[in-house]
């Protein structure tokens, strides 16, 4: 005997259609006895109407005021992408090329860096990750098998060579983009405008900004990354970053910020008090960033 | 428009072909005009949100890698900037965002008798108000849903939670709401042998 909890979700469910047969007999059994749950269930079936159904024309100069904005922006500073692979950054990537440096110049890590086929050409992301490339970090000195490896998956990336990567790191913060093909990722990145210069706004979970990592501190960030990769079945670009021996999870979002990673169904892997030196390096209380 | 249509389009724009993001703006304006409507409760806001959404998007539009939909892509971008949008106005002013779709506005004790038309214009003015009251989170995965029709499994991924939690969300969204549209006043149809809980009989039936 289930109470009307129970089959208050399960009426929710029902309108999602994700019940099962005998579930929705179950359901509707109870719902003959009970007037509590019928009540309910009228309540949710009207509202759910409403909002299924009353959908609102968008004004008519939603695309014209978007299109005008993209023109604007354009003639400012057009999309990079047509002269060549190395289009914008997402800030994972800096923040990985400068960490492979950092630990390359340190002479502490071997760097493996794997080549994952552009997703929307190949599907299979698991067959390209055996396409593996692996660059192994020597700057003078410097022993591969000396610690830790660190792994970074670049979607698109395939041979990536390290030093051409730190160097890229070292000069210009750029790597190779996420679409940059096989053959082409080898290059040397190109020098990109001055991208390490803006500061990182930083997210919880739930988009509250709750600070942001002045440029100033990005190097010792990215410092503490030591993996990156999918999060497989998400749009975020997960970094893994390691401070007393424990691991801690950033989420890249869409729009360039860090998120705070929430584990599902788990507390929080971290709040900015528990982690004293990413809270010297995020600025809690900084002024908010112009649009 | 076919999703290998959806993403030569893409491939067009990134390609500098920029006046083809309009295709996809007029494509997917409706669900994220009205996916913001929902979030932020008022024509203005949603407009403003839509657009910064669309412009984020083309601006990010090379992070897009093709494997979900465009247009669950797009309610991703779309959600955070309307999260983005209530925290500043939580900053501001105490939900000055989300209750000013007629929160003072005094309901109607009494209704004239078979105002069905009226009726119904008032839930609809009642779940978008009493819709605006429900935690951002919670708002976000139910609209996602009923307004979007996005499954559980696309909402996890906007939204970056589980599908079992999204679920969870939503009907605990959809518990809320339904009790703050009883307290409101706006009752719904009891079963026929239920004969306390008529229409306007009294909130506590």
């Amino acid at each position: 005997m289930h109470d009307c909890e129970y089959y208050q979700e399960l009426m929710s469910r029902l309108l999602d259609e994700s019940l099962s047969d005998e579930e929705e007999a179950d359901l509707r059994e109870h719902m003959r006895t009970c007037r509590d749950c019928r009540r309910l269930g009228a309540a949710f079936t009207g509202m759910t109407a409403v909002l299924r159904e009353d959908l609102a024309e968008p004004p008519r100069d939603l695309a014209r005021g978007v299109m005008e904005r993209i023109r604007d922006e354009e003639s400012s500073a057009p999309r990079r992408r047509e002269t060549g692979p190395k289009g914008r950054l997402r800030p994972w990537i800096r923040l990985g090329a400068a960490a492979c440096l950092v630990l390359a110049v340190a002479g502490m890590a071997t760097v493996t860096l794997r080549g994952r086929a552009k997703s929307a050409q190949t599907e299979s992301a698991d067959a390209a990750l055996t396409d593996t490339a692996v660059a192994q970090a020597r700057s003078a000195g410097a022993e591969p098998d000396g610690g830790e490896p660190m792994t970074a998956s670049i979607n698109g990336g395939a041979v990536y060579d390290l030093r051409d990567a730190a160097s890229g790191a070292a000069e210009s913060a750029e790597a190779p983009a996420e679409d940059a093909a096989p053959d082409e990722a080898a290059e040397a990145p190109d020098p990109a405008p001055s991208p390490a210069q803006e500061p990182l706004p930083v997210y919880d979970a739930a988009r509250t900004r709750i600070g942001v990592i002045p440029p100033e501190n990005i190097p010792a960030f990215e410092a503490l990354i030591t993996d990156g990769g999918w999060a497989e079945g998400t749009f975020e670009y997960m970094l893994k970053v390691e401070y007393n021996g424990k691991s801690y999870a950033f989420a890249d979002s869409e729009d360039g910020t860090l998120v705070w990673w929430e584990e599902p169904s788990t507390q929080p892997l971290l709040s900015p008090g528990t982690f004293p030196q990413l809270r010297q390096l995020i600025t809690m209380d900084a002024p908010a960033l112009p649009q | 428009m076919t999703r290998e249509e959806e993403r030569a389009l893409i491939d067009h724009v990134l390609d500098g072909e920029t006046e083809q993001f309009e295709k996809l703006v007029k494509a997917h304006e409706k669900g994220v005009y009205n996916l913001a409507l929902r979030m932020l409760g008022n024509e203005q806001d949603a407009l403003d949100a839509s657009q910064e959404a669309f412009f984020r998007a083309y601006r990010s539009l090379d992070r897009f890698r093709g494997d979900s939909k465009f247009s669950v892509w797009l309610y991703r971008v779309t959600g955070n900037v309307c999260l983005d949008m209530l925290r500043k106005a939580g900053r501001r002013r105490e939900s000055s965002l989300t209750d000013e779709d007629g929160e003072d506005m005094p309901l109607p004790d009494e209704r004239s008798d078979p105002q069905r038309e009226l009726e119904k214009k008032e839930l609809r003015r009642a779940v978008q108000r009493n819709l605006t009251k429900l935690e951002p989170g919670f708002r976000q995965a139910l609209v996602l849903r009923d307004v979007n029709g996005l499954t559980y499994d696309e909402i996890a991924r906007v939204t970056g939670l589980e599908a079992g939690t999204v679920k969870s969300r939503i009907f605990r969204a959809r518990r809320k709401l339904a009790a703050l549209l009883t307290r409101d006043g706006n009752f719904f149809e009891p079963s026929p042998s239920d004969t306390t809980a008529r229409k306007g009989g009294g909130r506590d039936a």
